[in-house]
This record gives C-alpha cells, structure tokens and sequence, in this order.
C-alpha cells in the first residue's frame, strides 16, 4: 500500500497537482523509501515524455466529410418531414378523368393497374431470381434464412447474428468467424456508416447508435460474399 | 474557448444554425482525432470514429445537458465510438508515418526516438480500458473527475485504473530496456 502510495504521489507531484497534504505526506514517505529519489526522477521523465507524446492534425477530409454527411442527414429528414406533410399529388389527367367517372372509379383503375403490372414483372422476375440464388454465393451462406431478420437470429455456416434493439441502439450480436473467415458487419444510414470486421471464434457485440425516423441498412459479408443484406425500420428490431 | 460559448453554439445549432456546429467541430476536432488515433492507433479508424462521434453528436444534440461541458460529453462520445472500434476489431496495427513525422518529435529530447516510438507501441498494447485511463490522464492531461465522468466510474476507481495501466505500461517498457 505504501509502494502504491508513494506512485500516486510522485505522479501527482510531476504533474503538478499534488496537494499541500499530499507533499507532506510524500516526504514522510521519500524519508523512508529506498531508490525514492531514483523513481522521483524516472517517474517525472516518464509523465513528460507521456505529455509530449506528437499531437496530429486530422486530416482535411475528417472536416469535409463530417459537413457532407451533416448536410444530408439534414436533407434526409427534410425529405423525412415533406413525405408526411404533403398529401399525393394529383396530375391534370386524373382531375379531368375524376370529373367524368368519379373518385373511386380512379382507384379502381390504379388499383387494377398495379395488380396487372406486379403480375408481368413476377412473371418475368422469378425464373431470374431462382437462377441466381441457385449461383451466388451470396445466397449459400444463408441469406435465405435471414427472412426473418430482424426479429429472429441469423444463422449461417457456423454463425450467428442476431439483433436487438435498447432505445436506439441496435445491438448486435455476432458469432461464428471461425471457419467463416473474418466477417464484417456494416450498419448504415443517409450520411453515416459503421464497419467492423469480427476475426475471432468468441462472440462479439457490436453497438449502433441509430437515428430514428431513418431506415437502417444491415449488411453482413463473409470473405465469400454477402451474408445477409437489408434494410429495415428501427421498430422492425426486436426490444432487448 | 469558454464553456458558455460552446452552450450558445450547441443552442445556435439546434435553432438550424449549421455553421455553429462546423464552430464546434473545428474546435474539437483535433483533440478528438487525436485521443481516437491513440486509441485505436490506427489514422483510418480513428478517421472513421471521429466522424462517427461529431455525427451522433449532431443527432442526439436535443438530449445534450448543458449543465455538463459540451467537451466532456463529445470527448466521451468519441471514446466510446473507438473503444467500440478496438474491441470489435481486437487488432492493432502500426502508427500512421504521420506521427513518426512530427517536427520535431518532442519525445525524442528525452527518451530518443526509437524510445517514444515504443511507448506508444506499448500503449497500444494494452487493454482498451487501460488505454483509455492513460490517454485522458496523461495525453489530454484531464482531471480524475473528468476521467471519472467520461469513463462513467468513480474517482477513486479512476485513480486505481491509472494505478494498474501504469504499473502494465511499466513491466512492458522493461520488457523493452525502459524505465517508466
């Protein structure tokens, strides 16, 4: 304890916050100390060459880059605040077609429309999709088992993410790098973006603190491809 | 830079004034840089955390409580983000040139370059924790009240953090035919 003591003290007395009590006590116990002049001397060296450890400049590109994504999350929630605000708009066509059939004939018509539309785009659509599942390497790790993400884990290979939500964080949770290879995981939102990448078997838990109202994207990526990719609401994530 | 000026610029920015915020970005940029850079020691991650602090900053703003330091709450911030980065990552990589290029290198006057150039080495190599305790104590030179309310523990645990993460440093610069 007195060994103890005596270090906090010459630390204090280098950098010069030792009290007047503490420079009382700590020449009781330099009376008694053997080397305690050596350590007085090794330990102010020490604090100085701490202290002067070579400050660096951020780079130009740090400033830049904090005021772009400032200026788009900005942007972002205007667009946000618009969306709701303004109520759809309505062409020149529709008011004079309105005038003839009436209001709902309209949606009716749009409504028929769409149902036609989705109809040729999954006709043409599907056959491609299955091809490339049955191809990409995006798709054998697991990505069709991240259907359920994210409320329920992910899992791939000898993997595991799962995600939770406190507030607006999202954590999450990732295991599994080991045969695997290193895995990242990237968290994004208009003007932000987080990736780490996991190299160990242990599990990790990685935090992002998102802002709501924005959609987040989660992508997961093992050195094979793409694990899982997605984006989602904030509420989509289930509460730890 | 007073504190009640950094309030008025927080106010500013939550009014729509985004140049206030540019204000205070500029003014603590580089500490924030700099404390992220001896954390991760890595330019890139710092880069990436720095960014990452001055965002969320900038997005929780309305929660900031002015009855605290808008630097004591960015510093945090911007420690937790690469404490973040360093136990994600559980890598450490060489110092950018950039700081062997300082002019001069001040550590040199005392322990000779080769010498500062291993302190740091050994800084990295300890644990997050421990890094975080020597870096606001002895780089940023904050006071241990200061450590304790942005490390979130108490001033008596911040003293003996310090304790621990010097007497860690210590044994690995003897490793190294140092004295600290």
């Amino acid at each position: 304890m007195k060994h103890e003591e005596l270090e906090q003290l010459l630390w204090e007395e280098a950098e010069g916050v030792l009290t007047a009590a503490g420079r009382e006590r700590l020449a009781r116990l330099m009376d008694r100390a053997v080397e305690g002049a050596q350590r007085r001397a090794e330990i102010a060296a020490a604090s100085e060459a701490l202290s002067r450890l070579p400050r660096v400049e951020p780079p130009a590109e740090m400033y830049e880059s904090i005021q772009t994504a400032v200026c788009a999350r900005e942007r972002e929630k205007e667009r946000v605040r618009d969306g709701r605000r303004r109520s759809p708009a309505t062409t020149a066509l529709e008011r004079t077609w309105t005038s003839i059939v009436g209001a709902w004939s309209v949606r009716y018509t749009y409504g028929l429309a769409g149902v036609l539309v989705g109809l040729m785009v999954a006709v043409v659509l599907v056959p491609s999709r299955s091809a490339r599942e049955r191809s990409d390497d995006a798709y054998y790790l697991g990505a069709l088992t991240g259907k359920a993400m994210p409320a329920s884990p992910l899992t791939f290979a000898d993997g595991l993410l799962e995600l939770r939500r406190e507030g607006d964080t999202i954590l999450a949770t990732l295991a599994g790098a080991g045969e695997t290879g290193a895995l990242e995981i990237s968290f994004e939102q208009p003007g932000r973006r987080l990736s780490l990448t996991h190299r160990d078997a242990e599990p990790v838990e990685v935090r992002f603190d998102a802002t709501s109202g924005l959609p987040v994207g989660v992508r997961l990526a093992s050195p094979r491809g793409t694990v899982f990719q997605r984006e989602f609401q904030l509420n989509e994530i289930p509460a730890r | 830079m007073s504190d009640r000026e950094d309030h008025e610029l927080v106010e500013a920015t939550l009014a729509g004034d985004k140049a206030a915020f540019d204000q205070l970005v500029n003014r603590y940029g580089p500490k924030i840089y700099n404390m992220t850079l001896r954390i991760t020691g890595n330019p890139d991650d710092a880069l990436d955390a720095s960014q990452s602090a001055f965002l969320k900053a900038f997005d929780k703003l309305e929660s900031f409580d002015p009855t605290y330091r808008f630097f004591s709450w960015i510093y945090r911030i911007g420690l937790n983000e690469a404490l973040n980065l360093v136990k994600g990552r559980r890598r450490f990589q060489e110092l950018d040139q950039r700081l062997e290029e300082g002019s001069p290198d001040p550590e040199r006057q005392y322990w000779g370059r080769e010498a500062g150039a291993k302190l740091r080495a050994a800084i990295l190599a300890l644990k997050p924790d421990y890094r975080a305790a020597l870096v606001l104590r002895h780089i940023d030179g904050l006071s241990y009240r200061e450590m304790g309310e942005i490390l979130g523990i108490s001033v008596t645990t911040a003293k003996s953090r310090l304790f621990t993460a010097r007497s860690l440093l210590r044994q690995r610069l003897a490793d190294e035919g140092l004295t600290l």
